[in-house]
This record gives structure tokens, C-alpha cells and sequence, in this order.
């Protein structure tokens, strides 16, 4: 129940307490639309609502439980329950905004209208944009959304993540898991290689002569070093990682003979865990708000559309340059975008700010690496601030990767509290 | 015209006032000092089991985010975060973060 103590809680957690001041008729009138209810849009309509609680704010998301994505790797690997990646939108609705459990089909930008699957049509002032990612069933031959049964992405949690799972303890002994990861962009860059882990996690206990491979469209990832360092000492040769330059582009696959084509080489699996190219979600693409790449460009500093008037992106499906897909990224460009929505209603400029991102990597339940970053909006891109920044230390006590760890819960339990809770 | 030459004149037209702010008025500097500790926000919070950033006055603060930022006092992340911060920087956080955890008893005690 939202007491006035937990609303102060919430306010200080948010930052937003004081944002809120000289409200304007126009402001006071206004309705903001947003569409997508995971850790971007779900934290903008909260907080947008706490700093002015005269706009008229409504929540768009089309599943009455949100299945968040951090720490599924843990419901693949260990006895996490996919209950702990669960939350509905009851106190977001409790906060005052009016949450509706409907798919955004359309949006008409000139008459500012979006429609809905029900049919229904809402009007905006404002509309913000964080339907996150659509996988692309077109990318790979052989994997289109049926196939997903068979090989499952798992890169969109929920029903997918725990049929990985079952999958996995399933397999026969000595068996293969192969993974198939993308070129970059795409949502959680170090999303694969903390999955890789914790598959090797249980994979060591539980049938210790299986194979994980790991088949990647690039050669380089997110924390490669410490990673492979850690795969190195924590679980000796169960994991393989070929990179594009070992001719592990993946051309085909076939779930029936479970067989894997890369440009060389085929591969037989066992158990196939296929993450896709992706791009924005489709109302993104329906709306118009995607360029060329899939993706939404934006003004860097306002994340407002370049592409769609009184329109903001955020999340994954923006383009937000050098800061990474991720659930904390969303988190803060919400907050940000939430000021700068204000300001619009204000008739004021947007207004630059430094913004940061930390992402923590499980490489067992006890043993954490982060990365971080610090950027700032240059030439209207996301760019890192030099010197700021960078992976934990290699040469980290077994300590520190243990502290690590804890946080990374700390962060998930505050992040997750903040934004549902 | 290109698609995209079209793209890039609609977007000349709709804003306007693409040009940015500058902190020229008290709102101003509000909206920047939230804006500055948005992604502070996302770890710490008045429950986080995290370091509660809002127990400390904001001289104690300033002094615990300077001595971090130099390695001064040791962290896991927090020098490789506070790097990407000038001392400024670091006085507006401490600031605003105590601000935060100010007393009040409603929203409505910080409008207008």
C-alpha cells in the first residue's frame, strides 16, 4: 500500500522530489501517452507522475506481468524461480497512472493519436516510446519465430527463459549446448556471456562432460578478458567462444537435424539457444520513429524523435550511441526524458546532462565483473567521457568479485522496487 | 528530395528551438541537479541496501565523493563512475543528494 512514507521514499529514491515546480496550465492539461511498460517506460510514467501529479499520464503495455530480463540467467542456471522476474503494474496504477493492458497497433503523429488493439484511441500531448526490442525472424535461415520452441532465444524473459532452462537439464550427458550470438547492437551486451556462464554453472555440477559453444558474429564483447579469464578458472575448457574471424558467422540453422551451418563448418547441438539480430519493437517501426538501421533516432540530449513530432525514445530501441542497451540505462534515460518532457510542456529547451550506466555480469551466483560508463551528449551523440568508466580490475580479489555480486542483487532488488514496487 | 533529406528538414521544423538550454534561472538549476543524480538514483535510494547516499549531510557526502572519485577510500565501482565528474560536478551531487532527504510531508511542499 503507497503510504505517504512510501511515497517519500519513492520521491527521494527518484530524484524527481523537486523537479516539479511553476507548473503551466498547458502542463497541468497535458497528456502524456507511453507506450511499453518494462524498466524505461515503466520508470518514466512512475516518476512522471510523482513530479507532477496534474498531468494526466497512461501506461500502454500489452502483458499484465512484466517478466524483467536482468537476472534471468539466474532462473537458466541456478533455482532462481522465474517468480522473482515477475511484476504487475498494481502500484503504478496505485501512483495514479492510468495503466491499460492493450497493444499500441497505430500512431498518427499529425492528429497525435495512437490506436489500439482493442480499438480504442488515445490522444497526446506527448508520447514517449520504450517498447524495447523485436526480435529479427528474418536474419538467421532456419530460425523463425517456430522455431523458437525447438531453440529458444530466451532474450525476451518469461515462458522462453524457463524453456531454455528445461532444456538444458534435460540434455543428455557429454552433451552440446551451442549459443548463437549477434553483431552488436543489440539489447544486454554482456547479456550472452553471463548466460554462457551460468549455463557452465550448472552444466559443471550437473553433467560436468557437456559442452558449452558459444558461436558469435563479432570478434570482440563486453568484458571479453575478464570473462574469459573467469571461464578459464572456473570452469576449465566446458566453454568454447568462436568469433567471427574463427568463422563462426552462424548461415543457417536447422532445428529438425539440430544442426548448425556457420560459412565453414557444422555444428550438431544438443540443446540450441539462438539469440537474433534485433531492432526496435514494432510499434516503433509501425509508428515511423525507426531509420534505416531499425532503430530510433534521437535528439541526444531530449531523447525526443528526430524522425516524429512531440515524440521521445527511449530504452533499447533508441539510439543512444555509446551508452549500452540496458536495464539501468533505461532506468536513468527515463528519469532524464521525464525532466525534459516537463521542460516541453514548459515551453523550455532541453537541457544537457551528464548520464552514467553500470552493468553488472554474474559469472556465478558469487562472482560479479561490472562495467561502467559515464557519457555526455557531444555532436547530438552519446559519447564516453574519456577516462571515466571500464570493467572491474583484472586482477581483482576473489573478494571483490564476491562484492561485486552483491551488489548486483542490491541493484536488481532496488531497480526492480523502485520501479514496481 | 531523399527520404532522409526530408527527415532532416521536418526535424529542423519541428524544433524550432533546437539550440539547448543554459542554467539561467533557479528552475533551471533544479531541473539540472535532478537531471545530474538520475543515474545515481538507479542503485541509490532511501531503502537500497546499497550505501544510503541521503544519511549524509552534504559537506560528509562531498568529502565521501571526493575521497572515492580519487581511490582515496577504496570501492568495487564507484572511482571508475565519479571519474566521468568534475569537482562541480561532485558539489551539485552532494547537494542535491541531500536535499532529498530533507523532511517533507507531500509533494505539494516542493511545488512552485
Amino acid at each position: 500500500m503507497p503510504t505517504k512514507r512510501t511515497t517519500l521514499k519513492y520521491l527521494a529514491a527518484t530524484g524527481l522530489a523537486s523537479a516539479a515546480g511553476c507548473a503551466t496550465l498547458g502542463e497541468a492539461q497535458a497528456k502524456v501517452v507511453v507506450i511499453g511498460g518494462g524498466f524505461g517506460g515503466a520508470t518514466l510514467a512512475r516518476t512522471l507522475k510523482q513530479a507532477a501529479p496534474t498531468l494526466q499520464v497512461t501506461l500502454i503495455e500489452a502483458n499484465p506481468v512484466y517478466n524483467a530480463c536482468p537476472f534471468s540467467n539466474l532462473v537458466i542456471g541456478t533455482n532462481r524461480p522465474l517468480t522473482a522476474q515477475q511484476f504487475r503494474y498494481q502500484n503504478i496504477a496505485a501512483a495514479g497512472v492510468e495503466v491499460i493492458t492493450d497493444r499500441a497497433t497505430d500512431i498518427d503523429a499529425s492528429s497525435r493519436t495512437v490506436s489500439l488493439a482493442s480499438g480504442d484511441q488515445l490522444n497526446y500531448d506527448r508520447l514517449v516510446l520504450a517498447p524495447g526490442i523485436e526480435l529479427d525472424f528474418e536474419a538467421i535461415p532456419g530460425y523463425n519465430r517456430s522455431a523458437t520452441e525447438a531453440a529458444p532465444h530466451a532474450w525476451q524473459a518469461g515462458a522462453q527463459t524457463t524453456l531454455l532452462r528445461d532444456q538444458i537439464r534435460a540434455m543428455r550427458e557429454g552433451g552440446t549446448v551451442a549459443m548463437v550470438v549477434p553483431d552488436n547492437p543489440y539489447r544486454c551486451p554482456p547479456g550472452p556471456y553471463e548466460r554462457a556462464s551460468l549455463i557452465a554453472h550448472y552444466l559443471r555440477v550437473h553433467n560436468p562432460r557437456a559442452k558449452l559453444l558459444i558461436l558469435d558474429n563479432k570478434d570482440n564483447f563486453s568484458k571479453k578478458t575478464l570473462f574469459m579469464q573467469a571461464w578459464a578458472d572456473l570452469f576449465g575448457g566446458l566453454i568454447e567462444w568462436q568469433g567471427l574471424s574463427d568463422g563462426a558467422a552462424v548461415a543457417e540453422i536447422d532445428t529438425t537435424s539440430q544442426t548448425i551451418y556457420t560459412d565453414f563448418d557444422k555444428v550438431s547441438y544438443d540443446v540450441a539457444n539462438i539469440i537474433p539480430p534485433q531492432r526496435a519493437g514494432r510499434i516503433a517501426q509501425l509508428a515511423g520513429a525507426t531509420d534505416a538501421s531499425g532503430w530510433c533516432p534521437i535528439d541526444a540530449a531530449s531523447f525526443a524523435s528526430t524522425l516524429l513530432p512531440n515524440t521521445y525514445v527511449i530504452g533499447d530501441a533508441a539510439i543512444a550511441n555509446a551508452m549500452p542497451k540496458s536495464a539501468f540505462a533505461a532506468n536513468a534515460q527515463a528519469k532524464n526524458c521525464a525532466i525534459q518532457i516537463l521542460r516541453s510542456l514548459r515551453d523550455l529547451s532541453p537541457l544537457p546532462s551528464t548520464m552514467a550506466n553500470t552493468c553488472y555480469s554474474l559469472v556465478n551466483p558469487d562472482y560479479a565483473i561490472s562495467v561502467a560508463g559515464v557519457y555526455r551528449p557531444q555532436q547530438n551523440r552519446w559519447q564516453p567521457i574519456e577516462g571515466a568508466g571500464g570493467t572491474s580490475p583484472q586482477d581483482a580479489s576473489i573478494d571483490q568479485r564476491e562484492r561485486e555480486a552483491r551488489y548486483a542483487e542490491a541493484w536488481y532488488d532496488t531497480v526492480t522496487q523502485q520501479v514496481f514496487g | 528530395m531523399t527520404k532522409l533529406g526530408i527527415a532532416a528538414l521536418a526535424a529542423t521544423l519541428w524544433f524550432p528551438n533546437a539550440a539547448y538550454a543554459q542554467v539561467s534561472t533557479p528552475a533551471d538549476a533544479r531541473d539540472a541537479d535532478t537531471l545530474l543524480i538520475a543515474p545515481c538514483t538507479g542503485c541509490h535510494t532511501a531503502t537500497s541496501p546499497l550505501a544510503g547516499v541521503y544519511d549524509y549531510p552534504p559537506d560528509e557526502l562531498l568529502a565521501l565523493l571526493r575521497a572515492l572519485k580519487t581511490g582515496e577510500r577504496s570501492s568495487t565501482l564507484m572511482a571508475r563512475l565519479l571519474s566521468g565528474y568534475s569537482d562541480a560536478d561532485l558539489v551539485r551531487l552532494s547537494n542535491a543528494l541531500s536535499t532529498l532527504a530533507a523532511p517533507s510531508d507531500s509533494y505539494a511542499d516542493h511545488a512552485n
